[in-house]
């Protein structure tokens, strides 16, 4: 009689422990913080009624620290007045420094950064190797080359680098070393050859919308290369990257082929995107029909929006994920090694996304459970949908997936805060601002006041992030490979300069743990040449790896 | 036993089948101009009716500018008149919510189209699209309920099938989705964008054999079937058949490039354009509705509405003008067949109409263009046959000709009014004893018809 009764206890505690389980997993939570943050800043779309195509796409942001203090610092993008359009006071973007604690402090003046024109997107990557982030910012309109002084200020070496780009309309940006010689080149998006007497205005049954980009001609994007000497050429012929057109807008860089070389993903709006494959000396191939994400997987041309990557079911290949429009769905792409799937359905990493338009998106462990989860900035382009459609919405919450086990659950609804935060978002960006080994989440919504929330999930996972550091050239390790094992499980990681919605941020890697509290090894495949492993290391800390040197922690006990 | 005819059949042939095959109108009730007269309707047109005069058609004026929320307003306000006129009726409500739906108001619009469910469960016409609504909320749960729904009542409604084959695939039922089109094709069920979803499923499923084999399925059903292409390409490679999978997105890319030089198109086209053409087209249901329940006078409203806000129209035209035919209003008719004019039209409704118009008016020979033009679009349309055979016979002079167009209308439905025509025809070739036969058996079949009692009494006649 005991015995049944122990089997039957046994299988019904088989039958109800994974929803249990789930059900008892402490929810992914972030809490508001924008006003006890200080954080004070007001997006403005820079438009008066007219309904220019650039009002609705603008902006990134960027998570770096500008002064090496060890914490990340908030960099806005804004737009600019348009013809015919005036405010009292004019948008220009605004850094904001890291004062710890959750403060924040707007240095723009003093930093030298308040950029006036209309911005798009932005990176931060160290050109020159002084061990310093500069800041790229991609405008409608010439560009802008920040140089950082390490002073606290920047200069303007637009100018030097000759990397204005004429008066294009930008996008997203990214530093990468497509050579391998040590000095980071820049690649800049360009989304339509348009100006401002191109515009046409239009409206359905009385109501204005924006238009499309269709409506335009596709432009090429730029490739400058890095000479060393702090000048730039233009490669965009002789590199291949100018074999093609199209309507660029979020883009990331990675190792997709996984040949040691950095790639080069660029999501188009409603056209086919681009892969190009690096051949190791710096010039590109486009393959990306032939690799299955031009297109989703149905071979419809998205209306292509942000686009990041990471290694989301734990096979050393980086996955890509893409947001895109209204009744289409974002896009999970799996890595198979020489090509990608469409693995949104049985992944879930769609859910309840298919009526809204979705922009910034980032892959990172908000649960620090060892797999990446997924955070998407959602709202529509046009500020009064709803007069035309009530199955979507401009201003819309956003979402937070999950992964457990490489299946993506929308845990938003019990997100904390994150429910009740009802704006346009455009640039998302995702970093441990507080050093609490949790990361927290930055959203620049169109045209309104920014949100900073914090991450306040409390499982006691543990979690390590990782700064790479090189002597003498790209001091901070773009597109170099992280491998991470702690006991069982190894997770694979790369630094990117340029990535999500026209954004940047995670230059220090991070990796959640669960409740492992040390990592056996990490090895790391240093871009450029030389494979360098560690081994042993405490977990809840954020150490720097110096190239052939070792770790330390970045804060000393 | 051959003579020709002293009978003016193809009069009377003509008089007949057109009283049968009406388009969409019924005789007036509330006319000004009352039901439409004996004459008018018995008479095919000689020449004296040939030369009617035109007559301007009363368009109404519209407001300068034409504003896209202007015409909106008039679709909705039309279709709420009709639903307060009907209000359980079916066609109302279902005109009222898609109304609804073009103005975005999804929610009203599933739920009147709920409501149509309540009045008939089985009001089919109501599924697909709020199935659509239910997709496009993200609510999938309540899609797929719906499809199912939908083909209990018929399981053979293809869109609903690849509805769900959709909704099953896009939440990962993979198995699901193939079980479902399978289930489907076994009761001859065949969608391509089903099968194409099945295709899909073997794909995930990683079984690219299969997935190739209904990939090439759904191809052949539609020819130009882009993303089955983009989706075989992909199969193909998995399997390593590098040259096919090439071939493939070779076919795929240059088919996108069509889409997208279609799409460019639609993009030209200004959008109040396109809310001109959406509003006629809510004006011309409604025109159709409102006739069908005997109110003339609405249905003519809308119709003109519909006619002058989109003045290339063709459907609202033809709708006029077999009504105005209907009241005996031939200086009209002759206007709005005029306005549509002799150019090629590539609808088979509507070269239906315009040459059925045409024969009633005795413009045999143009008639005769538009029924042939008819049977190109459709080989298979015996009625099309049928009325061309009626315009030769009309037109005299064509008698082989008719003889021959009549035979394929018998042949391929053996109707009692083909059958009819086809007797006439015989008779007006000199064949006397086919045309008597025909209408012995014509009186076996429908003894109370007093059209076939009439022809019996004709042939005998003149038979002796």
């Amino acid at each position: 009689m005991r015995n049944w009764l122990t089997l039957v206890l046994f299988l019904v505690a088989i039958v109800i422990t994974p929803s249990q389980s789930l059900a008892e997993d402490p929810p992914i939570t972030f809490r508001d913080m924008t006003q006890a943050s200080g954080v004070r800043f007001v997006h403005t779309r820079g438009g008066c009624g007219k309904y220019y195509l650039v009002e609705t796409v603008t902006a990134g942001l960027c998570l770096f620290d500008y002064d090496g203090d060890g914490d990340e610092d908030i960099y806005f993008l804004n737009a600019a007045p348009l013809p015919g359009c005036s405010f009292p006071v004019p948008p220009r973007n605004c850094l904001y420094r890291n004062e710890g604690g959750f403060h924040f402090t707007d240095v723009t003046e003093e930093a030298g950064v308040g950029d006036e024109g209309f911005g798009l997107g932005v990176a931060a990557g160290d050109y020159d190797n002084d061990g310093l982030l500069d800041l790229y910012v991609n405008n409608y309109g010439p560009n802008v080359f920040y140089r950082n002084k390490g002073d606290g200020t920047f200069e303007d070496v637009t100018k030097r680098t000759g990397t204005a780009n004429g008066s294009r309309v930008g996008a997203g940006v990214l530093f990468l070393d497509i050579d391998a010689d040590g000095l980071l080149d820049l690649y800049v998006g360009n989304y339509i050859i348009f100006r401002d007497e191109l515009h046409v205005f239009h409206q359905l049954t009385g109501v204005p919308v924006y238009g499309s980009p269709e409506e335009y001609e596709p432009d090429q994007d730029t490739l400058y290369r890095n000479r060393g000497d702090g000048t730039f050429e233009n490669v965009t012929d002789s590199s291949g990257i100018g074999a093609v057109r199209g309507t660029a807008m979020g883009m990331v860089a990675g190792d997709f082929d996984n040949d040691g070389d950095t790639d080069i993903f660029v999501g188009n709006d409603v056209r086919e995107n681009f892969l190009f494959i690096n051949d190791g000396k710096g010039f590109f191939t486009e393959e990306a029909v032939e690799r299955g994400v031009a297109y989703n997987g149905y071979g419809d041309p998205n209306a292509s929006m942000a686009v990041d990557c990471a290694d989301f079911n734990h096979d050393g290949l980086l996955d890509l994920y893409m947001t895109d429009y209204q009744s289409e769905w974002p896009v999970l792409y799996q890595n198979l090694g020489d090509m990608f799937e469409d693995v949104t359905f049985h992944t879930g990493a769609g859910a309840n996304l298919y009526p809204y338009v979705t922009w910034g998106c980032g892959f990172a462990d908000f649960d620090n459970d060892g797999d990446k989860d997924i955070f998407v900035g959602v709202g529509h382009i046009n500020d009064r949908i709803e007069e035309l459609d009530d199955t979507t919405a401009y201003r819309v919450a956003n979402a937070v997936l999950r992964n457990d086990d490489s299946k993506f659950r929308d845990v938003s609804a019990t997100a904390g805060d994150l429910p009740r935060l009802v704006e346009s978002t455009r640039g998302i960006a995702l970093d441990d601002l507080d050093g609490d080994g949790r990361i927290d989440v930055v959203a620049l919504n169109s045209n309104a006041p920014a949100h900073v929330m914090r991450n306040e999930t409390d499982n006691g996972n543990h979690w390590l992030r990782i700064e790479l550091r090189r002597p003498d050239r790209n001091r901070f390790g773009v597109g170099s490979h992280v491998q991470v094992t702690a006991g069982d499980l190894v997770q694979y990681d790369e630094v990117h300069s340029g990535r999500g919605y026209q954004s940047h941020w995670g230059t220090r890697l991070h990796f959640g743990l669960g409740k492992r509290s040390k990592v056996d090894r990490i090895e790391i495949r240093w871009h450029g040449g030389g494979t360098q492993v560690v081994e042993n290391i405490p977990a809840d800390q954020t150490v720097i790896i110096e190239k052939d040197t070792g770790w330390r922690p970045l804060r000393s006990p | 036993m051959r003579s020709s005819s002293p009978v003016p059949w193809s009069g009377r042939v003509v008089l007949l089948l057109c009283l049968l095959l009406t388009f969409g109108c019924r005789p007036s009730e509330d006319s000004s101009r009352g039901a439409p007269t004996e004459a008018s309707s018995r008479s095919p047109g000689g020449p004296a009716q040939a030369e009617v005069a035109p007559e301007k058609v009363s368009y109404p004026a519209l407001p300068q500018p034409l504003r896209g929320d202007w015409m909106k307003s008039q679709a909705e306000e039309e279709a709420e008149r009709l639903a307060e006129a009907f209000p359980d009726d079916l066609d109302a409500l279902d005109l009222k919510a898609t109304v609804h739906q073009l103005s975005g108001r999804n929610d009203e619009a599933f739920e009147i189209w709920r409501k149509c469910l309540e009045l008939r469960p089985d009001f089919l016409r109501a599924y697909v699209p709020m199935i659509r609504i239910a997709r496009r909320k993200g609510d999938y749960a309540e899609a797929e309920r719906l499809c199912r729904a939908c083909l209990r009542l018929d399981p053979l409604q293809g869109e609903a099938r690849g509805l769900l084959a959709a909704v099953l695939f896009e939440r990962g039922e993979y198995d699901t989705a193939i079980e479902t089109v399978l289930a489907g094709q076994a009761l001859g069920a065949i969608n391509a964008e089903a099968i194409f979803f099945q295709g899909q499923a073997y794909q995930k499923k990683q079984e690219h054999e299969k997935a190739v084999a209904a990939f090439r399925d759904a191809i052949r059903l539609e020819p130009n079937y882009t993303r089955a292409y983009y989706a075989l390409s992909v199969s193909l490679a998995r399997l390593g058949r590098k040259d096919e999978a090439a071939e493939a997105r070779n076919r795929f890319r240059d088919l996108q490039r069509g889409d997208m030089a279609a799409n460019a198109a639609i993009l030209e086209v200004e959008s109040e354009e396109f809310v001109r053409k959406t509003v006629a087209a809510v004006f011309l249901r409604a025109g159709v509705v409102w006739v069908d329940r005997g109110r003339n006078q609405d249905a003519e409203r809308c119709w003109l509405f519909a006619a002058v806000l989109v003045p290339k129209d063709s459907a609202s035209r033809l709708r006029l003008a077999t009504l105005y035919l209907s009241q005996g209003r031939l200086g009209l008719v002759q206007t709005l067949l005029n306005e549509v004019g002799a150019g090629e039209l590539r609808d088979a409704n509507l070269l239906r109409a315009r040459g059925l118009l045409l024969l009633r008016t005795a413009r045999c020979a143009e008639a005769a263009r538009d029924f042939q033009a008819w049977i190109e679009l459709a080989p298979r349309a015996a009625e099309a046959y049928a009325l061309l055979a009626q315009a030769y016979l009309t037109m005299g002079g064509k008698k082989a000709e008719a003889l021959k167009a009549a035979e394929a209308a018998a042949r391929m439905a053996p109707t009692s009014d083909n059958l009819l025509v086809l007797a006439i025809a015989h008779a007006e070739a000199g064949d006397q004893e086919a045309a008597l036969q025909i209408s012995q058996r014509l009186l076996r079949q429908t003894p109370q018809s007093p059209e076939v009692h009439r022809l019996y009494e004709m042939l005998r006649s003149g038979h002796h």
